[in-house]
């Protein structure tokens, strides 16, 4: 799951900077757009991304979480596997990441691999806090972008050469 | 739509780039002690003074906004917030001077789990020095933002603009500092376009854009950093980054490096400043220039010396030659302005390379001298747009091209350009001699190929600033008019225009003349950043 969110990052990073190389201030305001969602995609992966598991961890942390009562949910087993295969990602992710990281990750013992299995709640309060601002950024971008179109009669960041300095050449003694 | 091989090229590679970071972040996560989440007994009150020159001018702006049909109140109530916050930044000094770093845990939420206002030296000292700004630029607006412009919130965007200033210099969380880092973006935003004119639209999108990329590009550095910290308290970053090798920390420290010099303006992501500096209101012009590049350049020390520690030492040397790169090339493309506003720009840039070198030199001294270099540099890049719009608004133009006599006419707004030109251009007895000649003096005592590009470039700039600030000064301030003029009008200073400039001189001499008070704290403050156990101590005794 991880691997194909990683892969739509890149491509949503790699689309955004196409579009913002572009002359026309709407595409560079569209490129912007997405290079922000392509952050808070990119911050709401790292947080890892686990499908149907509760939120809310035993005090222990010894034993796997509670599976939702729901009729689809998958029986407390296939929680349990799924849990230990996160776990041993993580570890396995953790090692090839540095020797640091790695010491931290045996620290995880397989005791909290429903830890792992879980996803990181502050990795989505972060990215709540920046889609907020760079949604109120992006609009006031998108105001502005229309009163230079309609007070430089523009939108060509080529033709935009207004606050450019003209050649006029000072006296070249005194 | 026709594909662009110019546009095609960087979105691969930043496809790549970006997709390796990602992938080897995902799904890491570092589980913490079971300490106590939450402080029981009371802040203590000195923990408050170091929010207060943030939530001083919060509240400032809030009541200008509840007030915003009283147009004659804007301008008191924002002069009280900047005055209080000024006052409580002094006592902020005098407490950190004392004690050490003062720490406040927001909410009472314990460091790992919530935010800290974290202030040390360096921090306080910034805090003071920008709350100062603040407000000597606000007795300059008073003056110069008329009855219209008061009421379309120009008071509440000037308070909000410096407490995020002030809010960055003073927060403990690598996170919070993102969040400051937007909340000036946005009052800048707002102050940038402040008088809606043609100029400044072509500005403010050049400003707008550019800068919100680097905020971006902060945060995926954020991001990405806690994806394998998992914290985003800098002691705690600090902490782990001590113990961690390998890739992620080099890609971290690139984007973390990018994101930083993008916002400071250094050399090759320097374009943005040049092209909107000169285009606002000049008092929101002097504002930017004085404060938001040291922003960036405070962040990288704080990011890649403290937070980084040892880490960090791989990227000193591309910082140090960046530096050098921008300190000389900044100062040349002053020297090619005709416009004084854009000069100046050019100015700031140059500022932002020699502080580069000394954070490159990896030395105590030459972080001592950046840092005085900082303060030195908000005062006087401040006052010398201030000035330039004081000539402005005297003879209509401030040009290199049009001659404008103002030494005859007008002696103490020629003078006052001349002491902070000078005070630039690192000339005794002006404040920006003693960090120039502490920055050579590091530079000398290294070895190396950037020890001495160092101090070439400081000097360098040097020589090249007082050059371009001496003709300035015989084309626009000693040639007499020669009836060339743009057509501007000249709208005449009020007098009371002259007491911010007058009190920023003096400072200007006084830290020329008396330069240790200043450099004591910066020496604490680079001590503090370079081994920061006192500060790591205090938030451990925290948890």
């Amino acid at each position: 799951m991880e691997t194909i969110f990683s892969i739509i990052v890149g491509l949503f990073f790699a689309a955004s900077i196409y579009l913002m190389l572009s002359p026309q201030l709407v595409r560079i305001l569209l490129g912007v757009s997405i290079f922000g969602n392509a952050v808070n995609l990119m911050i709401f992966t790292a947080g890892r991304l686990t499908e149907a598991v509760p939120p809310v961890l035993s005090a222990a942390g010894d034993h796997a979480p509670q599976p939702p009562v729901t009729p689809t949910s998958p029986a407390p087993d296939a929680i349990a596997d799924q849990a230990a295969a996160a776990g041993d990602a993580a570890v396995h992710a953790a090692h090839t990441a540095g020797d640091a990281a790695g010491a931290v990750a045996s620290a995880i013992s397989q005791s909290n691999a429903d830890m792992l299995a879980t996803a990181n709640p502050l990795p989505q309060a972060l990215i709540l806090t920046a889609i907020v601002i760079s949604f109120s950024i992006f609009a006031f971008l998108l105001v502005l972008t229309f009163r230079a179109y309609q007070s430089l009669d523009t939108d060509s960041v080529d033709s935009m050469r207004l606050a450019e300095p003209t050649p006029r050449v000072p006296p070249l003694g005194y | 739509m026709q594909m662009r091989r110019e546009q095609v090229l960087p979105a691969l590679l930043g496809f790549i780039a970006l997709l390796l970071p990602t992938a080897a972040f995902a799904a890491i996560a570092v589980p913490h002690g079971n300490g106590p989440a939450m402080l029981t007994e009371p802040t203590r009150y000195a923990a408050w003074l170091t929010v207060a020159p943030i939530v001083l001018p919060i509240i400032g702006s809030a009541l200008t906004l509840a007030f915003r049909h009283k147009i004659a109140w804007q301008a008191n109530i924002a002069f009280g917030a900047m005055f209080l916050a000024t006052v409580s930044a002094v006592f902020l000094n005098i407490v950190v001077l004392s004690h050490g770093p003062l720490l406040l845990a927001a909410g009472n939420w314990l460091p790992p789990f919530g935010i800290i206002i974290a202030v040390d030296v360096l921090g306080a000292l910034l805090v003071l020095v920008t709350c100062l700004v603040g407000f000597i630029g606000l007795s300059y607006a008073r003056c110069d933002v008329d009855h219209e412009g008061a009421s379309f919130g120009f008071y509440t965007f000037y308070c909000l603009l410096i407490a995020g200033v002030c809010g960055s210099f003073a927060t403990g969380d690598i996170f919070n500092l993102y969040v400051w880092f937007e909340v000036f973006l946005v009052s800048s935003f707002g102050m940038i376009v402040f008088g809606g004119e043609r100029i400044q639209m072509d500005g403010a999108v050049k400003y707008g854009v550019l800068n919100l990329i680097a905020t971006t590009i902060f945060l995926i550095a954020v991001g990405a950093l806690y994806g394998f910290t998992g914290t985003l308290n800098m002691a705690d970053i600090r902490h782990v980054l001590a113990e961690t090798e390998g890739a992620p920390v080099v890609t971290v420290g690139a984007l973390f490096v990018l994101a930083f010099a993008m916002k400071a303006a250094a050399f090759p992501l320097h374009f943005w400043l040049p092209a909107s500096y000169h285009t606002p209101r000049i008092v929101v012009g002097a504002l930017f220039a004085g404060l938001l590049t040291k922003v960036g350049i405070y962040s990288l020390m704080r990011v890649m010396i403290m937070l980084f520690g040892d880490k960090g030492t791989m990227f000193l040397p591309l910082i140090g030659w960046v530096g050098v790169a921008t300190a000389v090339l900044a100062a040349l493309g002053a020297l090619a302005q005709t416009n004084l506003r854009r000069l100046a720009a050019f100015l700031v840039i140059s500022g932002v390379g020699v502080m580069m070198i000394g954070i490159g030199l990896d030395t105590a001294e030459g972080l001592t001298g950046a840092i005085v270099y900082a303060v030195h540099s908000i005062l006087v890049m401040t006052a010398l747009f201030l000035v330039i719009g004081v000539v402005e608004r005297l003879t209509g133009d401030a040009d290199l091209t049009i001659g404008s006599n103002v030494y005859a006419r007008y002696g103490l707004a020629a003078g006052l350009f001349l002491i902070f030109g000078l005070a630039v251009s690192g000339l005794p007895p002006f404040s920006g001699f003693w960090p120039k000649l502490m920055l050579v003096q590091a530079s000398l005592a290294g070895s190396g190929a950037l020890a001495l590009a160092g101090a070439v470039g400081v000097i360098l700039s040097g020589l090249l600033t007082t050059i371009a600030i001496g003709r300035a000064w015989v084309l626009v301030f000693l040639r007499p008019r020669d009836g060339s003029e743009n057509g501007h009008v000249a709208v005449g200073a009020p007098r009371a225009m002259a007491a911010p400039l007058v009190a920023l001189a003096i400072l200007v001499v006084a830290l020329g003349l008396l330069p240790t008070i200043v450099i004591a704290p910066a020496q604490s403050g680079a001590a503090g950043l370079l081994d920061p156990t006192v500060y790591l101590q205090r938030v451990q005794d925290m948890e």
